[in-house]
């Protein structure tokens, strides 16, 4: 992407400028949608291997609380050293992955975990194979807490991309740090307000996603 | 049959749940493990379809080693059904039922018709086919585990105190619908249950467990309560032994006697009737007990009577000593299949049966 290239923020209004919102937002929900992708498998393999071996979650769980605890911006640092490529998306999106993956683990195990001991040992008695009583019946019965934990993850990624905007990344964060220098309040509000339609927005997908996925969720009448 | 020769289960904290067990369960037989809780009963049950590998000896399913085929294929071919019944609560009732017909990639639409007559054949109707487990109650779960259970019409069903977790009314009722099913489908069950009761209603043969799995006694429920092998079985079947082999025995093997009786339209002489004494109507239907010292004159329908409950053909004879107690004339009266009068029973045609009191 050429610097030449980036549009830019005009007067201190709103009309005029919705093509620069849009062109921003599309490049935060790539980079959203990048991090997001990454860290769901990196917690769906993870949150399987610790689903069946408990010390592999004891490890997991210490290097996610690491992670989750360090500062947004200081991560950052950390994976352009590693990577040594400040310059591009890649840093900014491993990170991001990381604190979904962080996020997400958890819910996974929990969710796998939450399923009643007498559904797994009746899979079992059938006849089901480890493998398929994963696939057929754990997963889609932690699909509500997975969903829980991936809402969580979504908004936080999108508003954390935002902060990428500091080190000259990302997409609405440019509205931020640009307004700011510009003092252009117009061109601030429309950042913080751009991030925020977009996380509801992605918000309202999943929920929607989730419920077509368990309709067995939906049914009003309890044991009679 | 299914065989267990010396079958042992020691976990490797060195508890001994089964100790060299040795047990016999014919084909087409009900065959119930029933012991306090912790008495290796379930393990049994559950090292038959490998849920629990044995740490030693040899079980034969029709004389083939269980440890020879892959565990979940050998599953695919044994039924099973859990106290709380298992389903999976994110499929229909009818999915739920088709899960190993699925599993063995049989044809849907042959295998959903055929749930369908399942379900009736356990209660449910189709209408709640297309239902999610949790809308149904505790009771109707587990009738459509018992569906599941039989969907691929394994020769075998194992059965984890599968009516323990609902009201006594309901269990009632499951477990005289098992019968009736198992009398028309003659599978070779294997059924764990903590309740003597149960065993005794439910069992061709009864296996009481002791302890680490111990075998006190493995015995018809006549057998068991006539002659209990020692004094564990002894307590285990409680105090009123005699009365539950009562309800064990038929009542046509029980002696009646002729009635005193009279029929509508016949005179009393004055003075009234001198002992209790049954109006029958023309057919010979029992129609009540007139008092000693009542009044004299013709019987007719507005005659002072006391009602009389008959007992039928099919009940036992626990019943018919209830009736007997409950009857002012201390007298029970039998009648055959279309209602008609057979005789009288009072305590005295009791004496004697059942016959066997056991060791002591």
């Amino acid at each position: 992407m050429l610097l030449a290239s980036v549009p830019e923020w005009s007067g201190a209004q709103l009309s005029g400028n919705w093509g620069v919102i849009v062109h921003y937002a599309v490049i935060h929900v790539q980079l959203a949608l990048a991090a997001l992708l990454l860290g769901c498998i990196g917690a769906l393999i993870l949150g399987l291997l610790s689903f069946r071996y408990r010390r592999v979650y004891a490890v997991v769980l210490a290097f996610s609380n690491a992670v989750y605890a360090m500062p947004s911006l200081g991560l950052l640092f950390i994976i352009a050293a590693i990577t040594g490529r400040i310059l591009d998306d890649h840093p900014l999106i491993i990170a991001l992955a990381l604190y979904t993956l962080t996020i997400l683990v958890r819910n996974i195990v929990e969710g796998l975990r939450a399923v009643p001991p007498a559904v797994t040992d009746a899979s079992s008695a059938m006849g089901f194979t480890r493998r398929g009583r994963l696939l057929k019946v754990e997963l889609p019965l932690a699909v509500p807490a997975i969903s829980a934990g991936l809402r969580v993850a979504t908004v936080s990624t999108i508003s954390l991309v935002s902060v990428a905007g500091i080190i000259g990344r990302g997409g609405l964060g440019f509205l931020l740090t640009q307004g700011f220098q510009k003092d252009n309040p117009w061109e601030i509000w429309a950042g913080v307000l751009a991030t925020v339609a977009l996380a509801g927005i992605i918000d309202v997908l999943l929920v929607v996603a989730t419920r077509a996925v368990t309709p067995w969720r939906r049914i009003g009448v309890r044991n009679g | 049959m299914i065989a267990l020769e010396a079958v042992s289960k020691v976990y490797p904290d060195r508890t001994v749940a089964v100790e060299s067990l040795d047990l016999v369960v014919e084909s087409a037989t009900v065959t119930v493990l029933v012991g306090p809780s912790g008495c290796g009963k379930t393990t049994t049950l559950r090292m038959i379809n490998r849920m629990i590998e044995p740490s030693s000896g040899r079980i034969t399913i029709d004389g083939k080693d269980i440890a020879t085929q892959p565990a979940a294929q050998l599953r695919r071919g044994i039924g099973y059904v859990i106290q709380s019944a298992g389903l999976f609560p994110h499929w229909r009732v009818i999915d739920n039922v088709c899960a190993v017909p699925d599993l063995l990639g049989q044809d849907r639409k042959t295998s959903r018709a055929r749930a369908l007559e399942l379900l009736e054949l356990v209660g449910i109707g189709s209408e709640m086919a297309k239902r999610y487990p949790a809308q149904l109650s505790g009771g109707q779960q587990q009738r459509v585990g018992v569906a599941r259970a039989l969907a691929a019409d394994p020769p075998v069903l194992l059965m984890d105190e599968p009516f323990g977790a609902v009201d006594p009314l309901v269990r009632t009722q499951l477990q005289h619908d098992f019968l009736e099913l198992q009398r028309q489908l003659r599978k070779t069950v294997v059924f764990v249950t903590h309740d003597i009761d149960e065993a005794i209603i439910l069992a061709n043969k009864v296996a009481v467990f002791g302890e680490h799995g111990h075998l006190h006694q493995y015995a018809s429920p006549a057998d068991l309560l006539a002659q209990p092998a020692d004094e564990f079985v002894n307590r285990f079947l409680g105090g009123d032994r005699q009365l539950r082999l009562l309800s064990l025995l038929p009542v046509d093997q029980i002696p009646i006697a002729p009635a005193t009786e009279i029929k509508l339209g016949d005179t009393i002489d004055a003075g009234g009737p001198v002992q209790w004494t049954l109006v029958i109507s023309p057919e010979r239907r029992p129609l009540g007990w007139l008092a000693p010292g009542g009044a004299a004159g013709v019987v007719s329908e507005s005659s002072t009577m006391v009602p009389v409950t008959p007992v039928g053909p099919g009940s036992n004879g626990r019943s018919l000593l209830d009736a007997v107690l409950a009857s002012p004339a201390a007298t029970a009266v039998r009648v055959d299949h279309e209602g008609l009068l057979l005789g009288v029973v009072t305590m005295e045609n009791f004496v004697g049966h059942p016959a066997p009191t056991g060791p002591r």
